[in-house]
Order: C-alpha cells, then structure tokens, then sequence
C-alpha cells in the first residue's frame, strides 16, 4: 500500500539514478537524504553492487545517471559510456579484528585463524593485495605465504567482506577505515608504507541533466564534504 | 532430516528474538515484497497458459520429436541459474541481434521489470511443464476414447474430461513453479540486476541487506519463508494428486 503511494508521488519527481560502490552506502545514503530535503522535487535513487558489478551492468546498457567507484578501475573500462570523471574521495584501508582479538597491529595478520578480503576483481581486493606486496617487502615473503594460507573467501564486495566478520564466519577482514565507522568491530591501521592510495572516483553516465548536476552540487557543498567526513570519508580536492 | 530443518528452524528462532516490526519498515522490505508477487505471478500465468498446450501435446504425442522437445525443456533446470542469466543477457542484451531488433521497436529488456518475469519464466516453466505433463499422461487413454465416441471433438475432451482429471497435479506443477519464481536469484541478478523498486525481488533484496543490515535481511526471508510454506500448501494440500 505505502509503496504504491511513493510510486505516485515519483511519477511526478525528477530521477536522479546513482549506481555507487557498496562501500559508499552509509554516506550516499546520507547524501540521498540531504539532497531530497533540500529538492522536494528531485528523486535520488541509489544502487549499490561491488564497483565490477556495477561496471558490468552499466557495460549492458542498465539505466544511471551518476557513477561513484572504489577506484579508477569501471572508470577507464566504461571509456566512452562516461563524462569526464573525477576523484571525489579519499580512504584508507584498515585490518578488521573482532573486539575480543588478541590481534594488536596489522603485523599480527598471520594470526588471524579465518582471514576474509575482497575478490581480485573489486577494488577492495586490488587495495589488499597491492597493500600485502608492499607488506612482503618489509615483512618477508614467508609472512606474506603465512597470511595468504589464512584466506578463507574473497567477496565480491567490501560490506559483505565486513558482514562475513560480524556474523562470525571470520574473525579478521581487510576493508576500508570508512566501513567500521558503525560496526562492532575493531580497526587496525596499516603502516603508512603499505597503504594503497584509495581513490572514490565520480562520473556522470550519458547526458547530464539538471537534477543530476544538482546532485553533484550537493555532493561538493560544504555540508555534502562534512556528509563524507562523518562516514571515514576524505573529501578531495 | 535435521540438516534440511536447520537453516528454517535457525531463520524462524532468528525472527522471534530480533526486533522484526522496525526491521519490517525498512524502505526496501515493501518494494521486494510487492515486486516478487506481481512477477512471479505474471510469470505464472505465462508458463500455465503456454506449458499446458505444450505438456498435452508432450503426454500425447507419440515419437522422437516430443522426446527431445522434452529434453529441451527439461534444460534449464539442470543448468545453473547464473548461466541461465549470462545466456539471456547474450541472447536479449542490448548488443545481441535479438538485443537490437527488440532496441528499434523501443524494448531495452536487461535490468527492466518484464526481465524478472523473462527470468522466472525460465528457470520455472520446466517444472510446471513436466508436471502437467505427468498429469496429463496418467488421464486413462480410454476416457478420452469413449469422449470422442461421444461426438466430443478433441479440443473439447481436453477441457471436459481431460483438464478436469488433470487438475490436481497441474495444481501442485503449478505450485512449484512459482515457489521456483519467487525464489529465483542467480539469473535474475544477472539479466534484470539489483535496481531497488525496479527488479530488486525478496532473494536479491536479502542478498543486499546481508551487507550492513542483517535484521532486515532476516525479516525479508521469514517472507520469502512465509511465501514457501503458501506453495508448499498448493504442492501437497490439493486433494486426489498422485492417485490415479
């Protein structure tokens, strides 16, 4: 019933459709609601996937208006399907451990008894293992053999990375710092010599229009970078 | 036994002890729960009023060809459903042939409400199929005999004594393939996507919820719970199925 009525109010409301990476929930959530305070007559709607899954649909002709990836990835794939993209974010990758791990640093990995990370193809997953090279250099490369040994899945997104550590099916998980802002679960920062740089990039998808400008506007105001801050977010330039 | 019973016995212990009301009123749950009903059950309609002629002629034909159209039909269930979503999104995706042809005249399938029910249909019609077809082929030969001596022509002994006879199991066929609709994932996700409102059905509402808001995942799937034990009434509940 409730539903129906929504459907009647967006027939008349200007859709802005936003197809962002799964770790970008909680702050284009946020966002979604600022905006539409503000433009009554704008409807956000958010889809979230791991960036690839995202990527895919888009490369099939799935509908968007606006892009937000975890990294320049989808970005360069998509090529001419995209407007000219921009870095909107930055964050930082952190080790999480459940509250009552005897883990203390990231250079306790090998101790985890179920390590989850992302899958190759998410950025996630390309963070993590351009962070673990770096690890081997300093580290060695038995430690990096001991932590490898300790990966029990790869997902295909960095929530369900984190929700496979909450519900208990791992007790360590490689995700971004901005994932744990609301969790349970405690973060270990990485040493500044094996952090990747992690880019939020941005592109608009076909033609922009008003309502999807306005978005952009949004996300660019002050209140939109504090949005971003309060979710582990570093809003660039 | 009791591996079969965990998972709906854990879901339903899950369900008592967690706060499912708020849960319930998460923007995503309504959406899910009314698009997985008017799919799935646009699904249905399309494989009952195009299986049936299909299944009668299956349980009546005599030959080689009824014996492969039957194999064919039996396909999709034994190939997995993602498999079966990368075949359409090749075959209707905007840059297959059929893709084009169905673009020009204003169709863009992929990731569209109707390409739920493309999906559902797929991977569902075998099972109703197979069923009527069953059904249709315990109706005695001889009934329909004494039909035709009794002046019916053929489509008339099909519905006067035929279908009647037949009922029960297409019932429970039918039954089973829309619990099969409702719970379809793998091939919706891949040819009509994860668009909330748009094609975001029960399973992939839950798959989503899964990542961050695990009560509402739980309130989505004591639905879809909730759907099957509907189905399962439809399956075993229909009096005279089986019997001959």
């Amino acid at each position: 019933m409730l539903g129906l009525i929504g459907c009647a109010h967006a027939d008349q409301r200007e859709v802005v459709r936003v197809f962002a990476a799964s770790s970008l929930t909680d702050a284009w959530a946020d966002l979604e609601a600022r905006h539409e305070a503000a433009h009554p007559d704008h409807d956000v709607q958010l889809v979230f996937a791991g960036s690839q899954v995202l990527q895919m649909q888009l490369s099939h002709g799935a509908p968007a208006d606006l892009l937000a990836v975890a990294d320049a990835g989808p970005i360069e794939a998509l090529g001419p399907r995209l407007g000219p993209s921009e870095v909107f974010a930055a964050g930082e990758l952190v080790v999480a451990v459940v509250a009552d791990s005897p883990m203390r640093t990231a250079r306790d990995l090998p101790m985890a008894q179920r390590l989850v990370i992302g899958l190759p193809d998410a950025p996630i997953g390309r963070y993590t293992l351009a962070a673990l090279d770096a690890a081997a250099r300093e580290q060695g490369q038995p430690w990096r053999q001991a932590v490898e040994a300790r990966v029990v899945s790869r997902e295909s997104n960095v929530r369900l990375v984190r929700t496979k550590v909450e519900l208990g099916a791992a007790d360590a998980a490689i995700v971004y710092a901005s994932d744990l802002v609301d969790s349970p679960l405690r973060a270990l920062p990485l040493p500044a010599s094996w952090q990747p740089e992690v880019r939020f990039h941005l592109a608009a998808v076909g033609a922009p229009t008003p309502a999807s400008e306005a978005v952009l506007a949004t996300l660019r105001s002050p209140q939109g970078r504090a949005v971003l801050r309060t979710h582990g977010l570093r809003p660039l330039p | 036994m009791l591996l079969l019973l965990l998972p709906v016995g854990a879901l339903l212990v899950g369900g008592a002890a967690g706060n499912l009301a708020t849960a319930a009123r998460d923007p995503a749950v309504a959406p899910a729960v009314w698009l997985t009903l008017r799919t799935s059950f646009t699904a249905l309609a399309l494989i009952v009023v195009s299986g049936t002629p299909l299944a009668w002629w299956l349980a009546t034909s005599r030959g080689r060809l009824p014996q492969v159209v039957g194999a064919l039909v039996d396909l999709p269930v034994v190939v997995p459903p993602a498999v079966l979503g990368v075949g359409l999104l090749l075959a209707l995706g905007p840059q297959a042939p059929l893709g084009t042809v169905l673009a020009s005249a204003g169709l863009t399938l992929p990731f569209t409400e109707p390409a739920v029910v493309v999906a559902q249909v797929v991977v569902a019609a075998p099972f109703y199929i197979q069923a009527a077809a069953s059904a249709f082929r315990r109706v005695d030969p001889d009934l329909l005999i004494v039909a035709h001596t009794l002046g019916a022509s053929p489509p008339e002994a099909f519905l006067r004594v035929a279908l009647p006879l037949a009922a029960p199991g297409l019932v429970a066929g039918a039954s089973l393939a829309w619990a099969r609709a409702v719970g379809e994932f793998g091939a919706t996700l891949l040819f009509a996507g994860n668009l909330p409102g748009v094609t975001q059905t029960l399973p992939l509402a839950v798959l989503s919820a899964m990542e961050g808001r695990l009560e509402v995942a739980l309130a989505l799937s004591l639905v879809l719970l909730g759907l099957g034990f509907v189905a399962l009434l439809g399956v075993r509940a229909v009096p005279g199925r089986g019997a001959p």
